[in-house]
């Protein structure tokens, strides 16, 4: 896999720092499938998969103690109807939602109006099927 | 009896009517099987009963009445009778059995009867309520009631079988080409107006005779009309029109169809004599007006016509659908007009009047409605009566010129039979000054009477239609109808002032001298076609090979199989008489080569078993047919082939074949060469060798031919088919190798410093296999990562494998033959299909055979390919993968899609 790194710093002119703090991650169907590390073998790359790269966000390469990262993902409707790019986040301990929201949407790059109709929900990652709990502002 | 039997038929007049009763006795014993009765003469023919008395093979009793001449009757020789048979007692007249029937009688059709008269054995005994038999004691009276009719027309009861329009009238009609509608009676109609037809023939059309030139075409159709026997076809018209003729019915009705073809012609007639011939023919002038009632003030607009369309709903006659058409229309009221200062809102009439009729007047009746309670087009059936003769004054404005008559005088109609969706056109039209009105039925010119053209298409009810009976079944229509579907829907009337102006005669000097120097030359044409294809049977196609064809050859046996003049290598065809002999034969193909006729010599050419064909023998028997050969040594079918020797002359001028004996006898030998370095294979000539020679005695002959050096080595190979190529070797005679007349020895140089690396093929076996399987394949570029690429074929051989492809292609590309990889094309969208695996065991017939040709049908091309350049060697490729990376640059919602490996 380290090739591919190598490749992309290349491709998009980064320097080593950069470089260094890049993610590759598989995505099926919508949600983070799996990320693959450095020493990954390129032949046991999924073939029917979107594999993404980014930069690692700031925030997670300076994580405080009990911080939590978790996979994100869009839905329409029901949890069984995923879409878009999904990624991960990392979850601040003791953070109020309304700033919760607030970095979303700085790590998203969703702002405005179209923040606005975003509901946000926590789905358990056993069971797609239960009703998933909308958040409120407040809630933490 | 008469009467009920033979009614009078209307509108036929008698010429003549008789009677005659045949007394016949001794029924039983004095008859033979066929029996004729007494002549008697009615209207000037002769007549006899033709009897059966045991019947005409049937157990009837069969009588017809037949013309009584001694032999067969005169030339064209015809009566329309209408005749009745009575068979009766002779004691007792009311016991009789009658029949009746009216027939054309001519030379053809010499009788017409009943078969079933009546029942043989009822006749003798009394029938039912009788006290006697119909035929008792042998005895009866047969009585015939014959009554001669007029025909004025002369085809009355006309089964038109043999009927000859130009023989009966002098005028021939045009072809049915289905879909042609009115435009026959049209032009049949145009033609007739004399004075179009000469303005049609003074168009100048020597300059442009082509068929997209209307006038031309024109002038050819009534050139024909004039001139032929039998019917003309008006298909190069209608494609003059640059339409499909379908096509033109579907969009014009007769009216715009005649204005187009009039304004196409005026154009043409523009600046030359006939310029204005039409207008002055064909154009009229109305007046559309309103004028005040109460004051003096008028504004009127007058315009041109070509024709007048008149309504034929609610209008009785042509004189009512002009009224209708110059009614006045009162603006009064609320409909006042405004005249503008200083006159202000004024009551007025308002109309159009006419102010002058042209010379050749065309009415259009509208028998096309549109009936909004069906929301379709229908036709008018109701009854519209027009003269022979009108006067148009009425209808002309109080101020046009009435010093010449405007009396017309009716000169055509044409007809409609049917409805809107399908029907019949035909036109009866007069085209003398006096005289007979004709019927235009498409192939078909007949004699029409005065009831025929005026009564028949008016239109309405039947005239003697039985009380309450259902009305007539319509031709061309479903449904009974009380009404006529046949009616008129144009008329042409002709101003009786001017009639000489419009009907004078048309000479065959008025022609234009082109167009039937054109058309007699069509003809001739024709006729020499005929002519060729009846004697195509006397002729006979030679192929003829011989060292100048096998010379130009670059392939397998002597020469191209078919043969055409732009290929060199193939036979040259000669087409000769089958009664030609051999020796006139090779007179004929000496004097084309400058030699003589001693020099020349063919030789048969048969086909092997193994597929070739090659030279057997030569023809000895000079003196034989052509025809007789080719019955004798020929395959049936196969084309006829011949080999073309030629030899020099020695001193005292005797051809210089080579001598046979029998032990030793020369053979005949082809020679090809192989240059291995230029990769050809090309025919040299022929040689003969001795049967008992060794086969390397040839090397010095070839060295002569090629005029190469005394030591140059060469190597031998004998083509016997196209897949088998066999060294030959040097120490065995010929025949012992089986050499025999015609076989092809394949030479080769050896090159001892021949870098063969260089070269696909080292020697002419691989060569010929090569020539078998080879194959053109085309190849396009995959396109990827912007980079062009050129389209380009190469002739492969279908043996290659994956490496020796590769190596063709880098040749040509000038590429490295490692870093490419090939794509199968598909059959479907033309795109990129699978990957061709790299297998060493798979040639390129493989490689290109469809994996899925088990389903019937090949998904991709067979015969392309796409290529594409690889960065490294495919080897190296193969380890690696194709992964495809989105980076996300910010957040999730911006994507950039990059490939990397």
């Amino acid at each position: 896999m380290s090739d591919v790194f190598s490749g992309l710093q290349k491709k998009l002119n980064l320097d080593d720092e950069a470089s260094r703090h890049i993610r590759i991650y598989e995505a099926h169907n919508g949600k983070i499938y799996r990320e693959l590390p450095v020493d990954f073998n390129v032949a046991s790359v999924n073939e029917f998969v979107t594999t993404y790269a980014e930069r690692i966000p700031d925030e997670e390469l300076n994580a405080a103690e009990g911080d939590q990262e978790i996979s994100c993902f869009h839905f329409d409707k029901e949890p069984t109807k995923p879409h878009g790019v999904p990624f991960k986040f990392l979850l601040k301990q003791g953070e109020e939602f309304k700033d919760t929201r607030e970095r979303l949407s700085k790590r998203t790059g969703i702002r405005g109006k179209l923040l606005e109709k975003l509901k946000f929900a926590v789905v358990p990652r056993s069971n797609l099927y239960v009703k998933p709990r909308y958040l409120e502002d407040g809630m933490c | 009896m008469r009467d009920n039997l033979i009614p009078d038929l209307p509108d036929l007049e008698i010429e003549e009517e008789g009677s005659h009763t045949w007394n016949i006795e001794n029924w039983r014993t004095g008859l033979s099987h066929k029996e004729h009765g007494p002549i008697f003469n009615v209207g000037g023919h002769p007549w006899r009963v033709l009897l059966f008395p045991k019947g005409n093979q049937v157990e009837h009793i069969s009588i017809y009445l037949e013309h009584g001449f001694e032999k067969t009757p005169s030339e064209g020789w015809y009566a329309c009778i209408q005749f009745g048979l009575v068979l009766w007692n002779p004691e007792d007249p009311s016991i009789h059995s009658t029949h009746s029937a009216q027939h054309r009688f001519n030379a053809k059709e010499s009788d017409w009867g009943f078969t079933r008269f009546c029942e043989n054995r009822r006749s003798f005994i009394p029938s039912e309520g009788k006290e006697r038999p119909l035929i008792e004691n042998d005895k009866a009276n047969l009585t015939a009631y014959v009554k001669v009719l007029k025909d004025p027309t002369g085809v009355l009861w006309h089964n038109f079988e043999g009927y000859d329009s130009k023989r009966e009238t002098g005028m021939v009609g045009l072809k049915n080409q289905g879909a042609t509608c009115y435009l026959n009676s049209l032009l049949q109609s145009l033609y007739f107006t004399n004075a179009f037809r000469k303005a049609t023939y003074q168009i100048p059309t020597e300059s442009e005779q082509s068929k997209t030139n209307s006038a031309w075409t024109l002038q050819r159709l009534f050139y024909a009309l004039q001139t032929n026997k039998a019917a003309v076809s008006t298909n190069e018209l209608t494609s003059s029109f640059g339409w499909d003729s379908r096509q033109i019915f579907e969009q014009q009705d007769v009216q715009e169809l005649s204005r187009i073809l009039m304004e196409r012609l005026e154009e043409r007639m523009k600046g030359t004599v006939a310029e204005n011939a039409l207008p002055r023919l064909f154009v009229g002038k109305s007046k559309t007006y309103i004028s005040c009632i109460n004051v003096d003030f008028e504004s009127s607009r007058i315009e041109d016509f070509w024709d007048i369309q008149l309504n034929v709903r609610g209008n009785k006659n042509l004189h009512e659908s002009f009224m209708d058409y110059i009614q006045v229309e009162t603006l009064e009221g609320e409909n006042k007009y405004d005249a503008g200062e200083p006159y202000k809102l004024q009551d007025a009439k308002k109309g159009v009047i006419f102010e002058s009729f042209p010379p050749v007047l065309h009415l259009q009746l509208k028998r096309f409605e549109y009936d909004i309670n069906r929301d379709a087009m229908m036709k008018v059936n109701d009854r519209h009566e027009f003269p022979d003769e009108f006067d148009a004054s009425p209808y002309l404005s109080s101020d046009a010129d009435r010093s010449e008559p405007w009396i017309y005088q009716l000169h055509g109609v044409l007809v409609h039979s049917g409805d809107f969706n399908a029907g019949h056109y035909y036109a009866f039209l007069k085209p003398e000054k006096e005289g007979w009105f004709y019927k235009f039925d498409d192939d078909r010119v007949t004699k029409a009477t005065q009831r025929e053209t005026l009564e028949d298409n008016y239109g309405g009810e039947y005239p003697n239609l039985v009380n309450g009976s259902l009305g007539q079944r319509q031709p061309y229509m479903r449904g009974y109808s009380t009404k006529r579907s046949m009616n008129a829907y144009m008329l042409v009337y002709i101003r009786k002032s001017r009639l000489d102006e419009v009907l004078f005669p048309v000479q065959e000097s008025d022609m234009p001298e082109h167009i039937e120097g054109r058309i007699l030359e069509e003809r001739q044409e024709q006729e020499r076609r005929r002519k060729e294809r009846d004697e195509a049977h006397l002729y006979l196609n030679v192929h003829l090979v011989s060292d100048a064809t096998f010379q130009h050859h670059r392939g397998f046996d002597l020469g191209v199989k078919e043969s055409s003049p732009d290929e060199p290598a193939s036979p040259k065809q000669y087409r000769i008489k089958r009664a030609m002999t051999v020796r006139e034969f090779s007179t004929q193909i000496a004097e084309e080569l400058q030699l003589l006729p001693e020099q020349v010599r063919f030789w048969l050419m048969v086909n092997r078993q193994n597929k070739t064909t090659r030279p057997d023998q030569p023809i000895k028997e000079v003196h034989m047919t052509v025809e007789e050969v080719t019955t004798r040594y020929s395959a049936k079918n196969a084309a006829f082939r011949l080999w073309l020797e030629t030899c020099e002359l020695t001193e005292d001028g005797r051809p210089t074949w080579p001598e046979s004996s029998p032990n030793n006898a020369p053979l005949l030998v082809f020679l090809k060469h192989f240059d291995v370095k230029a990769q050809t294979l090309c025919g040299i000539g022929h040689i003969y060798v001795k049967k008992q020679a060794k086969v390397n005695e040839i090397v010095p002959q070839i060295q002569e031919v090629m005029k190469w050096d005394k030591n140059t080595n060469v190597v031998l190979f004998e083509e016997i088919k196209d897949n088998m190529i066999e060294q030959m070797k040097p120490k065995q005679t010929f025949h012992q190798s089986e050499i025999q007349d015609g076989d092809i020895v394949c030479f080769q140089e050896v090159i001892p410093d021949l870098d063969l690396t260089l070269i696909p093929y080292h020697d002419a076996k691989q060569y010929y296999d090569y020539l078998l399987n080879r194959t053109t394949i085309k190849f396009f570029p995959k396109v990827q990562r912007d980079v062009e690429g050129e389209i380009f074929s190469l002739v492969l051989s279908k043996k290659m494998n994956y490496e020796q492809l590769c190596a063709e292609v880098g040749r040509h590309l000038q590429v490295e033959p490692t870093h490419l990889r090939f794509s199968t094309v598909s059959v479907q969208s033309g795109k990129p299909k699978q990957v061709v695996k790299r297998n060493l065991n798979h040639n390129l017939s493989q490689m290109l055979l469809s994996q899925y040709s088990n389903y019937g049908f090949n998904a991709h091309h067979t015969d392309s390919l796409y290529y594409e350049v690889l960065d490294m060697s495919l080897s190296e490729f193969e380890t690696k993968k194709a992964l495809k990376i989105t980076w996300l640059s910010d957040g999730i919602s911006k994507e950039v899609i990059l490939f990397a490996c």
